[in-house]
């Protein structure tokens, strides 16, 4: 399975036109790097949800999460481990 | 019929044969235009609410009938083609102008068709076609005063017809693409003559609107003339043509603690970083005035979640919530650039 990195890599390149490997991952996303806007912010945001099967909410974000591609892996890697977890409670 | 008073039809989409004219073209019948649809079409588009077609026809040959009328500009994204699914056509228009379809209205004298769009697209009003001479009564078609841009709406969404067929065909990145529109947006303070068309965007504004309730053309006028109040209207043009007044921000600005009460993007041009440049300038003001922060309001709905993140990707914080309106915080000590595909001017 490709890592976290790489599907995010590629769900980025997908919104901006930017080759997945062309941008750095300490590369703000938003505002003065990859001039992500707040309407393709929501397609980000979405395609992660699909992606990654997990639900983002909106109290959870901030830009600290948002930052960059680095900073947004470990978001991403923290909620689908604690989603794993609630999943693995609901079961037994 | 009965028809309620809230809703309010943006876009009407009207089938050809036996509703917009008499007769079948395809089967070679001269056909007629029916009586009164003329008027309506006209009146319909002073009042700023968008037409197109969904028909089961051959595309040229319908177009071509129409241009002879005169009334080929009137229609927007026209969906014709001999193998059709009115559902499908109705749903890429809504997509393509950005609508919800509870805003889409359909036409046809088909009562099949009628009953398959109502099956499919419940949100969608579907209205007879005896009723097209009247449909400028009905509630749902009604404005209270047709504003500039409603009375131009037609032509900026032409414009951006045109962008979105650049845009489609586009193979590189999007930032390249926004700067080869060569976008010019205008901040200037609000006028008197602009109230009305701030009403009309506070009203119609669903998915890039933080206001947390409706304000009256008398509430605007009021904070128009407030000394501390500072009322901006964006005004956006590109290489495509021009698009109006297509953003409002209203910050409360006592001596201390600023407010962002309102801060909106017409859906027309979601995606232009049309309400990026209006935070920018808010936060610029509230920092060359002296403040050491800068509020806003935001009331979260099924839609806004855009706005949410606008806030968010320009540092602002969370700092409470309650009954569904969040407040935003900022510092000032770092105040972002405008995007850097603008051409921002302020008057």
């Amino acid at each position: 399975m490709k890592s976290v990195e790489r599907r995010l890599r590629s769900i980025i390149a997908t919104i901006t036109g930017y080759e997945p490997d062309s941008f750095s991952a300490n590369e703000p996303l938003f505002r003065g790097g990859l001039e992500l806007d707040s309407l393709s912010g929501v397609a980000l945001i979405l395609s992660v949800e699909r992606e990654f099967g997990i639900s983002i909410a909106d109290e959870d974000l901030d830009l600290e999460s948002l930052y960059s591609v680095q900073t947004l892996c470990r978001f991403i890697s923290d909620l689908t481990r604690e989603e794993g977890r609630a999943e693995a409670v609901d079961r037994s | 019929m009965s028809v309620i008073p809230e809703k309010r039809i943006k876009c009407l989409v009207w089938d050809l044969d036996g509703t917009l004219w008499s007769g079948i073209l395809l089967e070679g019948d001269v056909v007629v235009l029916r009586p009164g649809i003329r008027e309506t079409i006209a009146e319909l588009d002073k009042r700023g609410i968008l037409q197109s077609i969904a028909s089961q026809n051959d595309p040229e040959l319908a177009i071509e009938q129409l241009t002879a009328w005169g009334l080929g500009d009137y229609f927007l994204h026209p969906q014709i083609s001999l193998a059709a699914d009115k559902p499908a056509q109705i749903s890429d228009i809504a997509n393509l102008l950005n609508l919800q379809l509870k805003h889409m209205a359909f036409i046809d004298d088909d009562p099949s068709q009628r009953a398959y769009v109502a099956y499919a697209l419940p949100a969608v009003t579907v209205l007879e076609a005896d009723q097209g001479p009247t449909l400028a009564q009905m509630a749902m078609f009604a404005v209270h005063r047709p504003t500039e841009e409603a009375r131009r709406r037609r032509e900026f969404y032409h414009a951006d017809a045109r962008r979105q067929a650049v845009e489609r065909s586009w193979a590189g990145r999007r930032l390249d693409f926004l700067r080869h529109c060569h976008i010019v947006l205008s901040l200037r303070p609000a006028v008197l003559k602009d109230v009305p068309r701030i009403s009309e965007l506070i009203e119609r504004t669903n998915q890039l609107n933080t206001a947390a309730h409706h304000f009256t053309e008398r509430e605007v006028s009021r904070r128009l003339d407030a000394p501390d109040y500072c009322l901006m209207v964006a005004h956006m043009s590109d290489r495509f043509g021009d698009y109006g007044i297509v953003g409002v921000m209203m910050i409360h600005r006592p001596q201390r603690r600023w407010l962002i009460e309102v801060l909106l993007v017409s859906c027309r041009v979601m995606g232009r970083g049309v309400g990026e440049a209006l935070l920018c300038y808010g936060m610029r003001q509230a920092k060359a005035q002296g403040q050491g922060s800068l509020r806003a309001v935001y009331r979260r709905t099924a839609y806004n979640r855009a706005m949410h993140l606008l806030f968010v990707t320009h540092g602002f914080r969370r700092e409470r919530e309650g009954n569904g309106v969040v407040t935003f915080v900022h510092d000032l000590a770092v105040v972002p650039d405008y995007p850097v595909w603008l051409d921002v001017q302020v008057t």
